[in-house]
């Protein structure tokens, strides 16, 4: 029994340590503040990283603007393992892992966290590999058995030749890979896939066993120099290096036996690397807006206003109809008087498209070798309704492979179709001689047509279907050979109620291809497999609101006919889209978002050197590669479409309403301006080839002699990357 | 009868006074009826420009704030640099306030005019500006050809730097937007207007004795001594030249009536006149 004193006492301390605790919780973070920081700081990295994918914890496929159908029933089945990895239940993780890899999918691709959409099977295999320690453990405990089974009855290695037992290799490492006999089956499928000539497949398994296996009874070091090979093969010069580090660091002084003879491997490593060639950019055709890296600076010749020749294609009555057509309610939208055609150049000529009439110039007098209809005639066309509802000024395209000249069109005779499709024809280069017209049922082609060796690949889809192909025709007659789905655009309206359909953007680099689709996607295809290697998605903000009223402002991107584009150095891809707020730099081999940051709308991405980005609206801007801060902008009086430049050592060029201008790289100041004698107008594209500064206006194609040295250094492909750049665009 | 005559006298005299006072590009005369005689006195002095003004606006626009002032301080120091050489003697830029803003597109203003939603307001770039002024003094010394390759040198330069010259402001679709149907390039400018002000007062005064001893000899009356003089400049309402409502409108802004200069978007003689108005005793 306590007294009332002591009662009190007792409340009194209770109180204390009452208050004491409260105190206590109070200040308790002030003496914690480093623990605290890094959370900060890992929540901000994790803001950032979710900020640069773009994706605000969207799933890719769910992204608003390009549709592409995924297996929901398989990422539910994904979601459910990934939950039961992160809870360690482990009995209901393998469990769902082993349904997963073993039923098959309705839709070969599945989305991950960064934005991508990947090879289904690729995705499963790469949430079982990312299994903590402890889950690897319970896999092999009830998968070694039966994985270790069927790897014996897999073939020797001498014999491992035919597809069946190629086949059931794969199915082990993908079902199995985190056994004890992953490493040993993912060996046998590097060595077989060397042995065909894919190194960066071979690499890739290498490179897991290296990653996954750390207590492989491979020898290590015969692994990691395999990896090497595969690297240095597929020109993977910088990572290959790092592995030669790699290789003198943990294993010095160790020889291996190649051919029979003992060699010290990193001597014999980086010799190959010596040897290897710098890669050489592919096949280039011209006809694009793109500029490339210029090995010499351009040095015009004087006098500067007098060109080698001058070329006007833009007749009275046509330009007369132009004009009138701008008052028209259905022509005013279109801003025709700002176009600029697309050109392509080979050695001996530039071709030009403008609106479906193709015709030929003679490089070097500037004459017109050929047309496929008159000038004259596209004015009857201007003052037609129906023409006004089917043309599609992004549409028509041109390019040039060897003797055989592609354009996509509306033929002369379907004009006046109010839903006419744009046909792809082929031409003879020297003659203008049609050769084909490509009939793919009813498609109309959107994108520009890429040639590689005898095929075309080209994307185009259905009249009044939303859903865009992947076409592959061969060139010399213009059949299919082949084509794929690559899935539904959201397609905006124009003010005469017709269908605009976003125009791809096609790439291709080795075995594969890349889509800028500009309606929110990327596509990465592999050719050989004819399958899609991944997806990139990133919200697209799609305007589908009728708001196109006879006084409405034109925009911006609609008087410079800004097109979407994609540049890639090695690794990295830059993209902006037509219609988009946004460069992209993407980091391909890691597949994540490197960084992306706002822009105009009406800015495109024209060229790529070491240290910046250019971008290109009524001024040019300088971004920075690696912080992507602006470097510098410049105005410049850009009037026209054909947003273009060339990127020499030192100097941008741009072909302006007020003539040529020279703008340094380093700061953005205006080095000089060539007036030209192309004044009346509103500037366009720039190109160069075999010497001469070729500028295509909204009314003119005009060539200016560039020095003798110069010339003929650049005997040929004009634009030539620097050493160890592999800086590529098409 | 003294009377008589006298109020005779006076009638006629207040007839003359009501006759002169009728022609008043002739003579701006009349008499008080008890103070002596007043009259207007009328000064012109004419001048030529001796300087022409031209502006222009830098504009540094981004969605970010970062872009908009790197685009604007380098659009500044290439315009700096482009007029510097062109090494025109008398050639001075002056700055004239920065401001910063974020504006709606034409799109977004037309679709605020028409009662619509306006979308992607967050999207709205911000710009910093600065206006110009680039000033040529001296020029009285050119020939109108000199002076006019100079003008366009300049503007020529200024575009070429990404400088907006003159006054053209941005069109809103369907708005007619007058300084997009005529965009005055150039001011003209006389300076010392107040010492042609004195000129013109000199000129004034002795135009009104002039036409007050005109009148005195008329009606036999001895002009006495000045009682008053009350004098008012009207050099800026007779200004001729064309009406110009931004330059009127600059002119009220930048409280020009009581500034040292007189503008005019006409390369001519401007003239300067005041008026006063004197009255003189009778003795």
């Amino acid at each position: 029994m306590l007294n009332m004193g002591a009662h009190f006492k007792l409340i009194q301390l209770k109180l204390l340590w009452l208050q004491m605790l409260a105190w206590g919780t109070l200040f308790a973070p002030l003496c914690v503040t480093e623990p605290l920081s890094a959370q900060i700081f890992v929540g901000e990295a994790r803001a950032v990283a979710a900020d640069a994918a773009g994706n605000d914890g969207t799933s890719p496929h769910k992204m608003p603007g390009f549709s592409i159908s995924v297996d929901e029933k398989k990422l539910n089945l994904l979601d459910d393992y990934e939950r039961y990895v992160r809870h360690r239940m482990w009995e209901k993780a393998l469990t769902t892992i082993k349904e997963l890899s073993e039923t098959k999918s309705t839709s070969p691709l599945l989305p991950t966290t960064e934005g991508f959409l990947v090879d289904a099977e690729d995705r499963i295999f790469m949430a079982l590999i990312s299994l903590p320690a402890e889950g690897r453990e319970a896999f092999r405990l009830f998968f070694d058995g039966k994985a270790r089974k069927q790897f014996e009855e897999l073939p020797s290695q001498s014999e491992f030749k035919t597809p069946q037992a190629i086949s059931d290799a794969k199915k082990i490492f993908s079902q199995f890979f985190l056994t004890s006999v992953g490493d040993d089956v993912a060996d046998l499928l590097g060595n077989d896939a060397f042995e065909r000539g894919e190194f960066t497949r071979a690499a890739r398994y290498w490179r897991l066993i290296l990653d996954h296996h750390p207590d492989t009874n491979l020898v290590e070091i015969d692994i990691n120099v395999k990896y090497a090979l595969a690297l240095i093969r597929s020109r993977q010069s910088d990572q290959a290096a790092s592995n030669i580090q790699v290789i003198s660091q943990q294993f010095p002084g160790k020889k291996i036996t190649l051919g029979g003879n003992s060699a010290d491997p990193v001597v014999y490593l980086k010799s190959l690397i010596a040897q290897e060639p710098v890669k050489a950019a592919p096949s280039l055709n011209l006809a694009d807006t793109v500029p490339r890296l210029i090995s010499q600076p351009v040095k015009l010749q004087q006098p500067e206003n007098k060109p080698r020749w001058k070329l006007t294609y833009l007749d009275k009555t046509a330009s007369q109809a132009i004009v009138k057509s701008q008052t028209d309610y259905y022509g005013r939208g279109k801003s025709y008087l700002t176009f600029v055609p697309a050109m392509a150049v080979d050695e001996k000529r530039a071709y030009i498209n403008f609106y479906g009439v193709c015709f030929a110039l003679d490089l070097q007098s500037g004459k017109l070798v050929w047309r496929n209809a008159k000038f004259t005639d596209l004015g009857k066309h201007f003052s037609n309704y129906s023409f006004h509802r089917s043309s599609k000024l992004k549409q028509y395209h041109i390019t040039v492979s060897g003797n055989t000249l592609l354009a996509t069109l509306v033929p002369e005779k379907e004009m006046n179709q109010s839903r006419a499709a744009y046909r792809l024809v082929a031409y003879q280069a020297d003659s203008g001689k049609t050769l084909w017209t490509a009939k793919v049922g009813t498609e109309s082609f959107i994108s520009k047509p890429l040639v590689e060796g005898n095929h075309i690949y080209v994307v185009s889809h259905a009249q009044n279907n939303k859903l865009i192909k992947l076409n592959s025709l061969s060139l010399k007659t213009g059949q299919k050979e082949w084509s794929i789905p690559l899935g539904s655009v959201v397609s905006g309206n124009s003010n005469n109620g017709m269908q605009i359909m976003p125009v791809p953007l096609l790439q291709k680099q080795g075995d594969s291809l890349f889509i800028l689709t500009n309606n929110g996607a990327l596509f990465e295809v592999s050719i050989p497999l004819k399958t899609i290697n991944w997806v990139f998605r990133y919200p697209y903000k799609s305007n589908q609101t009728n708001t196109n009223y006879y006084y409405y402002a034109i925009k911006e991107e609609t008087e410079l006919h800004t097109n979407g584009q994609m540049i890639r150095d090695q690794n990295l891809l830059y993209f902006k889209e037509a219609g988009a707020n946004e460069v992209y730099a993407l980091d391909l081999s890691a597949k994540k978002v490197i960084w992306k940051r706002p822009v105009k709308v009406s800015a495109q991405i024209v060229g790529v050197d070491q240290k910046n980005v250019y971008i290109m609206s009524k001024e040019l801007e300088a971004i920075d590669r690696k912080s992507r801060k602006l470097n510098w902008a410049v105005s410049l009086p850009v009037a026209a479409g054909g947003l273009s430049a060339l990127i020499d050592p030192n100097d941008a060029w741009v072909f302006t309403s007020r003539g040529i201008f020279e703008i340094s790289k380093t700061n953005g100041d205006i080095v000089n301006i060539y007036r030209g004698s192309d004044l009346t107008s509103l500037g366009g594209a720039i190109d160069l080839r075999n010497g001469l500064l070729i500028c295509v206006s909204n009314q003119a194609v005009t060539a200016y002699p560039i020095s003798t040295q110069q010339s003929k250094k650049d005997v040929g492909n004009k634009k030539i990357a620097p050493k160890n750049s592999n800086l590529l665009n098409n | 009868m003294s009377n008589l005559a006298h109020l005779m006298q006076r009638m006629m005299f207040l007839t003359l006074i009501g006759c002169l006072s009728g022609n008043t590009n002739e003579l701006t005369v009349f008499a008080a009826e008890n103070n002596g005689i007043s009259v207007i006195g009328v000064g012109k002095v004419e001048a030529r420009p001796s300087v022409v003004e031209l502006t222009g606006l830098i504009v540094g626009q981004g969605q970010l704030a970062g872009d908009a002032v790197t685009k604007f301080h380098g659009n500044r120091r290439r315009a700096e640099a482009a007029f510097k050489n062109l090494k025109i003697p008398g050639l001075e830029v002056v700055e004239d306030g920065m401001s910063l803003y974020s504006a709606m597109t034409a799109s977004q203003m037309q679709a605020a005019m028409r009662g619509m939603a306006v979308n992607n307001t967050q999207a709205q770039e911000l710009s910093v500006s600065e206006s110009i002024k680039l000033r040529i003094t001296g020029i009285e010394k050119l020939n109108t050809q000199e002076l006019l390759e100079t003008i366009v040198k300049i503007v020529d330069s200024g575009k070429d730097a990404g400088v907006i010259i003159g006054n053209k402001t941005q069109s809103i679709p369907g708005v007619y937007n007058p300084s997009a149907a005529k965009n005055t390039m150039a001011t003209f400018k006389v300076i010392n207007v107040q010492k042609l002000k004195e000129e013109a007062f000199q000129k004034a005064i002795a135009d009104a004795k002039a036409q007050a001893e005109k009148l005195a000899r008329l009606t036999g009356v001895k002009l006495g001594k000045v009682i008053s003089i009350n004098g008012e400049s009207d050099s800026q309402n007779n200004s001729s030249g064309v009406y110009n409502p931004y330059i009127g409108r600059m002119i009220s802004a930048n409280n020009v009536t009581n500034s040292d200069e007189q503008a005019t978007s006409l390369l001519k003689a401007i003239p300067i006149s005041v008026a006063v108005r004197v009255t003189y005793a009778i003795d």
